[in-house]
C-alpha cells in the first residue's frame, strides 16, 4: 500500500464511508468523526505509519486535507 | 466513595475524578472482591485501612480507565484476576494499552470546551502488562465466599466486553450497557455489528428486576431503563 492509500484507508475504514467522500471530510462534518471517531481516526493514522502525534496535532487534525499537512511534519508525504 | 445495598450487602462504587469510571468493591472479612479497579487512590486506603489480605479482581473489558488500577493493587496484596480470552489477549500485551485513546478524548474535549483536564491526566504514557488468573471464552460461573457470579461475553464496546451478573441481582455491565448514555462501538476493537447480533439480544433477554452496575454514571433498575427507552 502505498501512503496515500493508507492514508485514504485510515479515513474509509473509521468513518465507513467512500474514498471520494473522505477527501471531503472535515471534523465534526459528519456524525461519525465525533471526539470518538477522532480518537479512532488518530490510533489508525498512527498505526498506519508508525508515528505518535503530538497533542497540538491531533487538535489541528480537523480535515481531510489537513492531515496530509499534519503527516507531512512527521516527514510522511501522502 | 458512596456505597449501595445490594444483595443485603453494603457494594461501595469509587469513581474515579477525571474519567468518572466506576470501581465497585464488595468486603468480606480480609478479602475483597473489586469489579473494575480504577485509579483512585480512595480505594488502595479504603483496603489498607479494612487490612484486606486477598483481592478477587473482575474486569469487565480491558479498557485503561477499567484496568488502571490494578499494578498499584498487585504491589500491595495477594490477587486473583478473572477477566474474558479477549480482554486478556489485549491487556497481556503493554503495547496494546489504550491509556492514549483516553488522553486523546481529554484533548479534544479540552479544544471544544476550553478545559485544561488533558494536563491532568497523568496516565498517558503508562504501561503494563496483565495476565488473567481466571479466563473465559464466553460463559463462566464463578463462586466467590458464598456469592454468585456468572460472566458473559457481551463484545460490541470492545471484543474483549463482558457482564457480570451478581446472584441474579444485579449486573455488572462495564461500558456494555449504562443507565443513562448510549454504549460506543467505535473504538479500535469495537464492533457495531457484534454489540446488536450478540450483546444486545442478551442485554434484553435480562430480568427486568437486575439492578444495572454500570462502567460509568449512575446504577438504575433494568424495568425503570426499558421504561425510560421504551
Amino acid at each position: 500500500m502505498t501512503n496515500e492509500e493508507k492514508y485514504i484507508h485510515a479515513f474509509t475504514t473509521t468513518f465507513e464511508v467512500g474514498e471520494e467522500e473522505a477527501k471531503t471530510l472535515q471534523f465534526q462534518g459528519i456524525p461519525a468523526w465525533d471526539s470518538v471517531g477522532h480518537v479512532s481516526l488518530i490510533a489508525a493514522l498512527e498505526e498506519a505509519f508508525d508515528i505518535v502525534l503530538d497533542p497540538d496535532d491531533i487538535l489541528d487534525l480537523s480535515s481531510f486535507e489537513k492531515g496530509r499537512e499534519i503527516l507531512a511534519k512527521y516527514n510522511i508525504t501522502v | 466513595m458512596h456505597c449501595l445495598s445490594v444483595n443485603s450487602q453494603n457494594l461501595c462504587v469509587f469513581t474515579s475524578t477525571l474519567i468518572k469510571e466506576n470501581a465497585y468493591l464488595l468486603v468480606k472479612g480480609r478479602r475483597a472482591l473489586l469489579v473494575d479497579p480504577n485509579d483512585s487512590p480512595e480505594i488502595l486506603t479504603f483496603l489498607k485501612k479494612a487490612r484486606i489480605q486477598e483481592i478477587t479482581i473482575f474486569l469487565t473489558h480491558e479498557h485503561y480507565d477499567h484496568t488502571c488500577g490494578i499494578p498499584s493493587l498487585q504491589t500491595h496484596f495477594q490477587t486473583t484476576l478473572v477477566c474474558s480470552s479477549g480482554c486478556a489477549e489485549v491487556i497481556a500485551d503493554e503495547k496494546n494499552n489504550q491509556a492514549k485513546w483516553i488522553y486523546y478524548l481529554l484533548i479534544c474535549q479540552d479544544g471544544q470546551n476550553g478545559t485544561r483536564l488533558a494536563e491532568s491526566f497523568q496516565g498517558a504514557d503508562s504501561k503494563y502488562a496483565l495476565v488473567p488468573d481466571h479466563s473465559f471464552k464466553e460463559q463462566l460461573d464463578y463462586p466467590w465466599k458464598g456469592e454468585h457470579f456468572h460472566f458473559q461475553a457481551t463484545p460490541g464496546h470492545s471484543a474483549g466486553s463482558c457482564c457480570i451478573v451478581w446472584n441474579d441481582a444485579a449486573v455488572f455491565t462495564g461500558d456494555s450497557l449504562f443507565a443513562d448514555r448510549a454504549v460506543i462501538t467505535r473504538f479500535p476493537g469495537g464492533s457495531t455489528k457484534q454489540y446488536h447480533q450478540w450483546t444486545k439480544p442478551y442485554l434484553d433477554a435480562l430480568s427486568d428486576e437486575l439492578l444495572i452496575l454500570p462502567g460509568h454514571g449512575d446504577c438504575c433498575v433494568m424495568r425503570e431503563l426499558r421504561r425510560r427507552t421504551a
